[in-house]
Formats: structure tokens, sequence, C-alpha cells
């Protein structure tokens, strides 16, 4: 007979959950092929659990891509939707999945790993139907990624086959500067430096960046991440990029255009720092009639009127004790 | 077979696995013991699996269906 409540926990115990929390990372990042068997038993359990009849089939897919096309597909077809309409259902229904070994911690409630810990460690007794539902969780979470349920059949999703994160802290970042920083067995994945998803020719070719193509990307993360790969000396150097202004927000750059008018950038160091403690150094367009750093500083924040339109933020303004 | 929609689905499932099972399971901890428990397991967690993996994950497949790139046609 195990414990009904648990008031307190011993130091023993306490000196226990450090192990858990290493358990639940390792099942989290597992990139073990997926026990099909459990994870099938896990889900009946599930169904059933819910007072579902059983799914009459359980598909197996090699990627969280492949589940995002199947479930909807298949529930789209079962409903006899017109196949013109099917990446309508797709894009409607894709996340109505559950997220396997990356849900160990739980969502908002208390996940399997802690009930684990409770239960195991602790001795808590749980309520037959709630521990036969927590033990069909567990197998789940134990045993495949994503799983999209459907009342006619489920989709599992086989694990991950390479995770790489950086080192930072608390968390640590999808990060590989040499290929994928995550793939699953069809080949599905992305490319990612500290967290930042990136297009595959970055990393896989970087001797392709050049200067025309940083300025020609729109996302300010992924333009950072290529200066970064192209060296902000080189960036700064190849373009004949000129010091207009520097102040203790930023430095203003010009730099000129071949057949075009000239680029005004600000650079400015982030002021929150990363969670490995690094700061990250952006370099943001502004518009050319900018005199000062601070002017342009100013500029990249743009302030709602009371009646709705947007102006940009004036230099007088912008004047923060702290940013963040 | 009763058909249920999708999301439906999904919450009947989720709802007993996950969120019946953690609200049954806290009704049998003090809270002192909740938040033993909490910061470093479920908290810690969170951290290093679904915001560092699982959101990323999620936002790489929305990305793929928002610029239509699976359909071969732009937007």
């Amino acid at each position: 007979m195990g414990v009904k409540y648990i008031k307190e926990l011993t130091e023993e115990q306490k000196a226990r959950r450090q192990e858990y929390y290493e358990l639940g990372v390792k099942i989290g990042l597992c990139t073990d092929p997926a026990d099909r068997p459990r994870a099938e038993w896990g889900i009946r359990e599930a169904y059933a659990c819910a007072d579902l009849a059983p799914p009459k089939e359980i598909v197996w897919v090699d990627s969280p891509m492949a589940m995002a096309i199947e479930g909807p597909t298949r529930d789209a077809k079962l409903r006899g939707v017109p196949k013109e309409k099917w990446p309508e259902e797709i894009r409607a229904n894709f996340n109505r999945y559950i997220g396997g070994q990356f849900w160990v911690g739980g969502w908002w409630w208390n996940g399997p790993i802690s009930v684990r810990f409770l239960r195991e460690v602790c001795d808590l007794e749980l309520d037959p139907k709630i521990a036969r539902a927590a033990d069909a969780n567990r197998a789940i979470v134990e045993s495949c990624c994503w799983i999209w349920p459907h009342t006619d059949f489920c989709v599992a999703t086989e694990r991950p086959r390479a995770i790489h994160l950086d080192n930072a802290s608390p968390v640590r970042r999808l990060h590989n500067p040499n290929g994928k920083a995550i793939e699953w067995p069809d080949g599905w994945g992305f490319y990612a430096i500290h967290g930042v998803r990136v297009p595959g020719w970055i990393i896989e070719t970087p001797e392709k960046i050049t200067i025309e193509s940083i300025d020609a990307e729109n996302n300010v993360e992924v333009r950072r991440v290529m200066i970064e790969w192209f060296g902000f000396q080189r960036y700064l150097g190849v373009g004949g990029a000129t010091l207009v202004h520097e102040d203790r927000f930023g430095k203003l750059w010009k730099r000129p255009r071949k057949d075009d008018s000239d680029i005004l950038m600000v650079e400015l160091v982030n002021s929150t720092p990363e969670s490995d403690g690094t700061y990250k150094t952006y370099f943001l367009r502004v518009r050319p009639t900018v005199k000062t750093a601070h002017e342009a500083v100013a500029s990249t924040f743009p302030v709602i009127n009371p009646d709705g339109t947007k102006r940009v933020r004036l230099p007088h303004e912008y004047f923060p004790e702290v940013e963040s | 077979m009763i058909y249920i929609d999708p999301e439906r689905t999904k919450s009947f499932v989720v709802g007993v696995v996950g969120w019946q099972v953690g609200d049954m399971t806290r009704q049998q901890l003090d809270p002192k013991v909740l938040s033993a428990v909490h910061p470093l397991i479920h908290d810690g967690l969170k951290n290093a699996v679904i915001s560092s993996v699982d959101d990323v994950v999620f936002e790489a497949v929305r990305a793929q269906f928002q610029t239509n790139q699976l359909f071969g046609r732009g937007r």
C-alpha cells in the first residue's frame, strides 16, 4: 500500500529529483528508434481511458512533417473532402497533435516524469483509474515522438535520429554548424544556429554568402547569423562601409550600393544576454535620413498613436534608463 | 464509430492522460511538495525539451505550410 497524500518530501526524496529531471531530459531528447509495441499499447490504453473506442489502425510515419500531412489528409478522405481542399485541411489541423517524448515534463500539468517520481520515489498511490491513464501516457512519452489521435486511426511518429544542441543554460538550443540541427529518419529536419532556424545553404555552402544575399534577407535573426558567418569586419570592409556616427546606443554605418541608394545600418548589441551569457550583435537597416546612432536605434521602436496609427519614435522619446 | 473531430479527439485523450492525471496527482500533494517538485522537474523540462526543441519543431512545420512550400505554389 502506498501513501495517499504526501505532506512533505524527505531529504532522500529531494536528493533524487535531479535524477528524474535528467531521466526526463534523456527521454525527451532520445534518438533511438521508436518502441512501437509499447507506444501502440499506450495509445490504445489512452483511448480506453478517454472512453473512446481504440483506433482501428495505428499508422507510423517517419517525421512530424509526415504526421502533419498524414493525419489531416486521412481525416479529409474519410469525410469525403475533395482533394483540392486537402492543403487547407492540413493547414487547419496539423496542430492537433500530442507531443510524445517532447512532453515528458508535461505541458501545464504535472507531466509523466513528475508523476513517475512521485510514484516510484515517494510511493504515491493513485486511484486505479488515474494510475491507468498515467501508465498510458508514460508508455507513449517513453516510446515515440508526436502522435495525432483520431477517432478512426492514430498517426504515431518515429523519434528523431539526431538532435544537436548548444551548451547554453538553462535552455540549450538547437544548434549545429555542420549540418541539420534535428533530423528524422525520412530526412526531414532543419538547420539551426543557437536556436535560430536558418536556410540549409547557409550551413552547407557558407562560401555562397554574399553582401547581396545578406541585404536580401528580411529575417533579422537569419541576417545576423549570415553576417556572423560572413564575418563582421569583412561585412563592413568588403561592403565599403564607413562609420557615420557612434554613441552609447551603437554605431551608425553607411554602405554605398552600385546603382542604388546607400544603405544605413545601426550596429548594436542586444541588452539582454543569451542563455549562454553572450550578447548578440545586430545590424539593423534604418531609414536613410537618420543622422545619429541614437536616432537610428530610436527609429527601430515604432510607437502607436492614440488614433491607432504608427509613427517612428523620435530620439528624445527614446532614452531608457535600462534597455530590455 | 462515432466521428469526433480531431481537435476534440485530441482534447479527450490529452484531457485524461495529461490534465486529469496532473490534476488528480496535485490533489494528493501538499502545496509544499508541489513547489519542491515543480520547478526542477516540470519547469526544468519545459526549458530543456519543450522550449528548446518542441516549440522550434512546431514553428518549422507551421512555417513550411505558411509558405506553401509543400504545395508547390506561392502565396
